[in-house]
């Protein structure tokens, strides 16, 4: 990529740019601390977009496996933040594409652990009575949210992760997802609206929503 | 593309999403408060879509535990050392070499080796650490080690006093390393605490470990395990530091070889340490006497710095003019005060007018010293001397040094001289490579004559290169008739 010495110099500002300069530089300490700083991030990313959380640690280290593999023809032309979530991107377009999924599941269901539980792991802590009351409602909302993002399409929940756990500006999801500030707009709007259509049953009737029970006819129409 | 008619719905939803995140114009956002402030459908559709914006919040994060930074950096240091490997084995015969010499391929590899010493900390259990940690007291001490054939052999040299502890900074230096008795605590805090070039250094270290093969590794693991059991394994181990660091300063011609037998090659070193002392040619001078010496020879360079350029090869002169002042000093200092080597470059490498100089210029006791010797000695002393303190005062070469260095390596070599020169330890590789640039480029009459009386260089063909003997000498202006 060739990129102009204003944008450069404009990006080197970044202090994550910096680090990563040092990188290609084969500064291991600098490769180090953009690991720590960005592994929680990228697996939450990742885990969302792909819906496992085994995998998403897997393809989270492949990303970080093409910075490395990419630092010497690395140049300053984004934010660090968007170029490692472009590369993040297509690490989860690649898994998803050659992904078998099973059609009665979608995404693939969690594991109990880290991650959370699954919602007969919530039932059956409730019927013992381990759990309590609001842990059991908490970890149902947090289940039925995210179903709710994950029947979402690819682009619309990349960037709708991008936009609510990286806080990134309509411009920095376009630079990352290719697209024109217009089109994240519609994209993030559209997103939205879904999300809203399919948590409001369960919010107003206790309605859990189904994977496919959105439209995603709209995703391939956006406008670049 | 195609684009599909925008219904106003879904335009007003658009600046709504965008209103909550911020990213409306000034003139855009004022448009939104208006209707918001009109219209309560657009209000209740406002708040709907923040709270599903909130309801996001409820997504977990994904905590990563240490194991997942561990493997990470694991798989990259690994896919580092794979990368080093494979250009090695791949790159083209000069780049290789280049990338050698001038340490390129150890940045990679210390990034490998930075990791791997990295990984140690978070666990020292793993397999791949633990053969690190089991061998790093031979890898620290992999060059001495080598030059000590067994036990038996460093119990000679114990006993034949020669190489006796001495109150010096490499004491303090063998203190710190693994498997110095006496050394507390962890390796893996040892390895932390390298800097970034031994780090490297130690990464290198591995590296020819790894090639020499199994039976010397078990050989050197043995060695050091005796060294480390015997009850004065400190001093033991300071013999063959300060044993090394001799044998190091040998020319390669002279070093005696480990085939000998522990007994026979004592008896070649107490003979050359007798000669040392009694000759003196292998050390430089002490004191006052090194630093007016040193200051002669920078006299000298500074003067005569030009006239030496000139008289190079003209590949040599383009390379010298991109490099910085200081470095063509460096090299020129070099190249002026080679090691001796014999017959090849005993002819006056200093002249008279050089000789009276330098001994009006040392101490008395030095200058009785060479008061007494001959001609041929005193010079043959004094190219020690200089030689020796190049070596002393002049460390690195410099980036335009080591692409001289580079290109001397794949263009004047032969494959035989490149392969003799790759299984060396990277210091003696790199000085004995610049020993051979040396004697094969420097010029022929820079010393024939002293520094007042250069004449015009020789015809090709004569000279004191290796390859040029001298057939005719010129005459010497001063005595028509005679040769210098």
């Amino acid at each position: 990529m060739v990129v102009s010495e204003s944008s450069a110099r404009k990006y080197a500002l970044d202090p994550e740019v910096r680090l990563m300069l040092e990188v290609r530089d084969d500064n291991a300490a600098a490769f180090e601390e953009l690991v720590l700083r960005y592994q929680a991030r990228l697996v939450t990313i990742l885990r969302h977009l792909v819906g496992d959380a085994d995998q998403a640690e897997d393809l989270a280290q492949e990303v970080f496996m093409r910075v490395y593999r990419s630092r010497k023809s690395y140049e300053p032309g984004a934010k660090f933040a968007t170029w490692l979530f472009t590369i993040a991107k297509h690490v989860a377009a690649n898994a998803l594409r050659t992904r078998s999924r099973r059609p009665e599941i979608m995404p693939a269901p969690l594991d109990s652990g880290a991650m959370g539980v699954t919602p007969l792991d919530v039932m059956l802590q409730a019927s013992s009575g381990l759990m309590p009351v609001r842990q059991l409602a908490k970890a149902e909302i947090r289940d039925v949210v995210r179903v709710a993002v994950e029947s979402l399409g690819e682009r619309q929940r990349l960037a709708v992760l991008l936009n609510k756990f990286e806080n990134m500006s309509y411009a920095d999801i376009a630079d990352t997802m290719k697209l024109s500030t217009q089109a994240v707009k519609s994209l993030l709007s559209r997103a939205r609206v879904n999300l809203h259509q399919v948590l409001e049953p369960y919010f107003e009737r206790g309605e859990r929503p189904t994977p496919d029970g959105i439209d995603n006819s709209q995703e391939n129409k956006t406008q670049k | 593309m195609s684009q599909e008619p925008v219904n106003a719905e879904s335009l007003l939803e658009e600046q709504l999403v965008a209103y909550l995140d911020g990213e409306l114009d000034g003139e855009s956002c004022r448009r939104i408060e208006e209707l918001l402030a009109v219209d309560p459908e657009i209000r209740r559709k406002l708040h709907r879509l923040e709270r599903t914006w909130e309801m996001l919040d409820e997504l977990d994060t994904a905590p990563v535990g240490e194991d997942f930074t561990r493997t990470t950096l694991e798989m990259v240091a690994l896919a580092a050392e794979q990368d080093v490997r494979k250009s090695v084995e791949e790159a083209p015969r000069r780049r290789r070499r280049t990338w050698l010499l001038s340490g390129g391929g150890m940045f990679a590899a210390g990034l490998a080796g930075f990791m791997a010493f990295t990984l140690l900390a978070a666990n020292p259990n793993r397999e791949l650490n633990k053969a690190l940690i089991r061998d790093l007291p031979v890898l620290e001490n992999l060059d001495e080690y080598r030059q000590i054939q067994d036990i038996d052999f460093l119990r000679l040299l114990q006993k034949s006093g020669l190489f006796s502890k001495e109150n010096s900074k490499e004491e303090t230096d063998l203190a710190s390393r693994p498997g110095t008795v006496g050394v507390k605590g962890d390796l893996v805090e040892y390895i932390q605490n390298l800097k970034p070039e031994q780090k490297d250094e130690l990464v290198h270290k591995r590296e020819r470990f790894a090639g020499l093969g199994p039976d010397e590794q078990n050989r050197l693991r043995e060695l050091h395990e005796q060294i480390q059991k015997d009850d004065e394994a400190d001093e033991l181990r300071g013999i063959t530091n300060r044993y090394y660091k001799w044998y190091r300063l040998l020319p390669s011609y002279s070093r005696p070889e480990l085939t000998l037998s522990a007994e026979k090659r004592m008896a070649w070193i107490k003979d050359r340490k007798q000669k040392e002392q009694t000759e003196i040619t292998n050390r430089p001078p002490a004191g006052k006497d090194s630093e007016v010496l040193w200051k002669w020879m920078e006299d000298y360079e500074a003067e005569h710095e030009k006239t030496f350029v000139d008289k190079l090869p003209e590949w040599i002169q383009k390379n010298l003019k991109v490099m910085p002042p200081a470095a063509i000093r460096r090299w020129v200092m070099m190249m002026m005060w080679p090691r001796p080597q014999g017959e090849k470059n005993k002819e006056s490498q200093f002249s008279d007018g050089n000789l009276v100089e330098l001994r009006s210029i040392f101490t008395t006791e030095t200058q009785k010293l060479l008061e007494a010797k001959s001609k041929a000695e005193q010079i043959k002393i004094l190219q020690n001397w200089t030689h020796n303190l190049v070596r002393q005062n002049n460390p690195g070469r410099g980036p335009g040094m080591d692409k001289l260095l580079a290109e001397f390596f794949e263009k004047d070599l032969t494959a035989e001289e490149r392969d003799s020169l790759m299984i060396l330890p990277s210091e003696d590789m790199q000085q004995r490579l610049l020993g051979l640039y040396i004697s094969k480029n420097r010029p022929p009459d820079m010393f024939r004559r002293g520094p007042d009386e250069f004449g015009p260089p020789p015809p090709p063909g004569e000279g004191f290169g290796p390859d040029q003997r001298p057939t005719e000498r010129p005459e010497n202006p001063e005595n028509p008739g005679k040769k210098p």
